[in-house]
């Protein structure tokens, strides 16, 4: 008995000495497979790597492109009221967004920064509506009413109302007869 | 060796041979063929080979008989003979047959014969006596040296009665070959302790072996005298059945093999050596082999050598597998860190072409700005000196316009003065005056030696206004040029400059 226990346990050890062994083996090949992965993942980090650090370059060259075009483009656009320029029809926008004064005001405003504007008068057979002109290079003339900052589109013959973009107002019936343009 | 045996020609019948066998008491016959040995038949081929008493000698005879030369020794024709396991050798002389030498001629006890005794002879007596010879020695002795004993030294020191009992008997003569005797019968007794031992502990163990039953030959009789009988119990009968290990004939009562110890403790059956011998063989490949305390020592150690060779060997590996485990996890941790980071620099890449992308529309975007920028006009005005101002005014034809008051009023003089001076780069300013009911247009500018000064545009006429002054009274006097009150009240009220 004491025998055939002795002869199991060999087997027993045996079969687990083979089976340790074909762990060894397969988790050989499993280490294998790992290091070339790790060895392809390092290329590719690498070359990732270096992508970015080309790209952050590459970045870093066109901010500073970008700020000498807002530098320049900040230049083109300054000036004060002996200074002026037409202006685009988006410096326009934002002007008139952000200015809430009476017309005499926004005009002088808009001088002060360098943006050439005009103090419109529009003549109907009722009387004249002033309004602020621009002329805008990308977009030509442009006007706006103060206080309510709605673009008009003055045409001669008519109405005021109509030419108002947005039909806020009632219609009227006095057609527009001249525009007057001061600069 | 039994010179001149009785032969049989091939072309004889198995009856012919079983009749020579029960004539003369013999159990090998040579087989003669036109003078010449070509074969042997024994009693034992007759049983197992012969279907009928008609068949011919040649068809059951061995072919190949063993033969011997008359001059060979005793002890290499009794090697064959145990070699071959047959019960006799043919001996030939050339061709010729001399004589047949049985088992039973080589085994059978030696005569006593007349001589000096070897042992008495070297102790100084050469009287001649009738000599036995030893079995196991095989030398001849008188009848007081024939019988054996251990050679030994004399046990002076030994406390063994035995072996004292031993050195004191008398008569006898010292036999190495009856020690080794002794020793294979100890074996022997040994062996066959161990397998009672086996028999008694084992018999779970114990073989089955399926007991065939020849079928019933009916036999023809021999005659009244030749009847078969049980080779147990004589009885006579014509439905024996054959023994399938001995080959001999039994009745119903006695067919069944039994090994002698078997056949003692039990009735019925016959006790069949050939069964035991075939049971010996199965035993011994069935059986394990019991074995001394010193061999199972000696496989014990064996064994615990092999098994902690093994168990190092398998410790080994496990520390293999272990350390190649930690260094699969060391690899993975690698692999998955640097998966983590070409993840974050795949997040990082995505995140910097979406800045470029953006910051190349912006760079697009503000550059095409620019473009337009660049191609919009540029106004530089300045604030004239006083002089320049009367002189562009003096230059300006707008005063030479006509003053309608449907198409050209105070306010077209005013806005063509404005533009007139601003597209020469003078700065002027466009300004209301309301008074009373009514509103005026003039212009003015912000001379750099004279401060502001107005001007009335149908006129070029400087105007120093003041509020709530008469506006025709503020008009600076032209030679030529007398200023009259309008029918309206031009009180200044205000006055607004839109520059």
């Amino acid at each position: 008995m004491k025998k055939k226990s002795h002869k199991k346990s060999l087997i027993v050890i045996t079969i687990l000495i083979i089976l340790t062994l074909s762990i060894y083996y397969v988790e050989g090949e499993r280490i294998k497979y790992l290091k070339t992965e790790v060895a392809s993942h390092n290329l590719e980090l690498d070359t990732k790597q270096n992508e970015l650090d080309t790209k952050r370059d590459y970045l870093d060259t066109i901010r500073a492109e970008y700020q000498e075009n807002i530098s320049e483009f900040n230049e083109l656009k300054a000036g004060d009221k002996y200074h002026l320029h037409d202006p685009l029809y988006e410096e326009v926008l934002n002007f008139i967004e952000q200015d809430d004064s009476s017309l005499r005001e926004m005009i002088d405003n808009a001088k002060n920064q360098g943006i050439r504007c005009a103090y419109v008068l529009i003549y109907t057979g009722s009387g004249s509506y002033p309004v602020i002109g621009f002329n805008t290079i990308d977009n030509g003339m442009v006007y706006f009413e103060d206080g309510t900052d709605y673009q008009v589109i003055p045409e001669i013959g008519k109405t005021y109302t109509d030419c108002v973009v947005g039909n806020h107002y009632l219609p009227s019936y006095t057609v527009i007869t001249d525009i007057l343009t001061i600069w | 060796m039994t010179k001149n045996p009785i032969t049989i020609s091939p072309d004889n019948i198995v009856r012919d041979a079983l009749d020579i066998i029960d004539k003369f008491h013999v159990w090998s016959i040579p087989v003669i063929s036109e003078g010449k040995i070509v074969g042997i038949v024994t009693k034992q081929d007759i049983d197992l080979k012969s279907k009928s008493y008609e068949q011919k000698i040649s068809d059951i005879m061995s072919k190949t008989p063993i033969t011997i030369s008359p001059s060979e020794e005793l002890s290499v024709a009794a090697d064959t003979i145990k070699n071959a396991r047959i019960n006799a050798l043919i001996v030939v002389d050339g061709t010729e047959l001399v004589g047949i030498l049985t088992r039973h001629d080589i085994y059978k006890k030696p005569l006593p014969k007349i001589g000096v005794c070897q042992y008495c002879h070297p102790r100084g007596d050469d009287t001649e006596k009738e000599l036995f010879q030893c079995k196991y020695c095989k030398g001849w002795f008188c009848k007081s040296h024939t019988e054996t004993r251990k050679p030994m030294l004399a046990p002076f020191k030994s406390t063994d009665i035995e072996e004292h009992i031993e050195w004191n008997k008398k008569g006898g003569h010292p036999c190495i070959p009856y020690i080794q005797a002794l020793i294979d019968e100890e074996k022997i007794s040994n062996e066959k302790l161990l397998q009672a031992i086996y028999r008694s502990y084992g018999k779970h163990l114990k073989p089955t072996i399926e007991h065939t039953t020849y079928p019933v030959v009916s036999r023809p009789t021999l005659g009244k005298d030749k009847t078969r009988m049980c080779k147990f119990c004589f009885k006579k009968s014509n439905e024996l059945i054959r023994c399938e290990y001995c080959g001999d004939f039994f009745c119903n009562d006695h067919i069944e093999a039994k090994t002698t110890h078997d056949f003692l403790r039990s009735k019925g059956g016959h006790s069949c050596s050939s069964y035991a011998n075939q049971l010996e063989k199965v035993k011994k490949k069935e059986e394990p082999k019991l074995e001394t305390p010193k061999e199972i020592d000696k496989k014990s150690l064996v064994f615990k050598i092999t098994g902690v060779i093994l168990v190092i060997v398998l410790l080994f590996s496990l520390w293999l597998v272990y350390n190649q485990t930690n260094e699969a996890l060391d690899q993975n941790s690698k692999l998955s860190s640097i998966s983590t980071n070409i993840e974050n620099i795949k997040n990082q890449l995505n995140s910097v072409n979406a800045d470029i992308s953006s910051t190349e529309t912006n760079i697009q975007t503000v550059y095409a700005k620019i473009q337009l920028l660049k191609s919009g006009a540029k106004y530089d005005l300045h604030n004239p000196t006083y002089s320049e101002v009367t002189s562009f005014l003096a230059k300006d034809k707008t005063n030479s316009n006509t003053y309608s008051l449907s198409s050209y009023t105070c306010a077209y003089f005013s806005k063509d003065v404005n533009n007139n001076a601003e597209s020469k780069g003078i700065r002027c300013a466009y300004v209301e005056l309301s008074f009373p009911g009514i509103g005026h247009a003039i212009v003015a500018f912000e001379t750099t030696d004279k401060g502001l000064v107005y001007f009335e545009p149908q006129y070029d006429a400087r105007a120093n206004i003041e509020l709530g002054k008469k506006f025709y009274t503020c008009l600076a006097n032209r030679p030529g040029y007398r200023w009259v009150a309008p029918s309206y009240d031009d009180t200044i009220e205000d006055i607004v400059q839109f520059w």
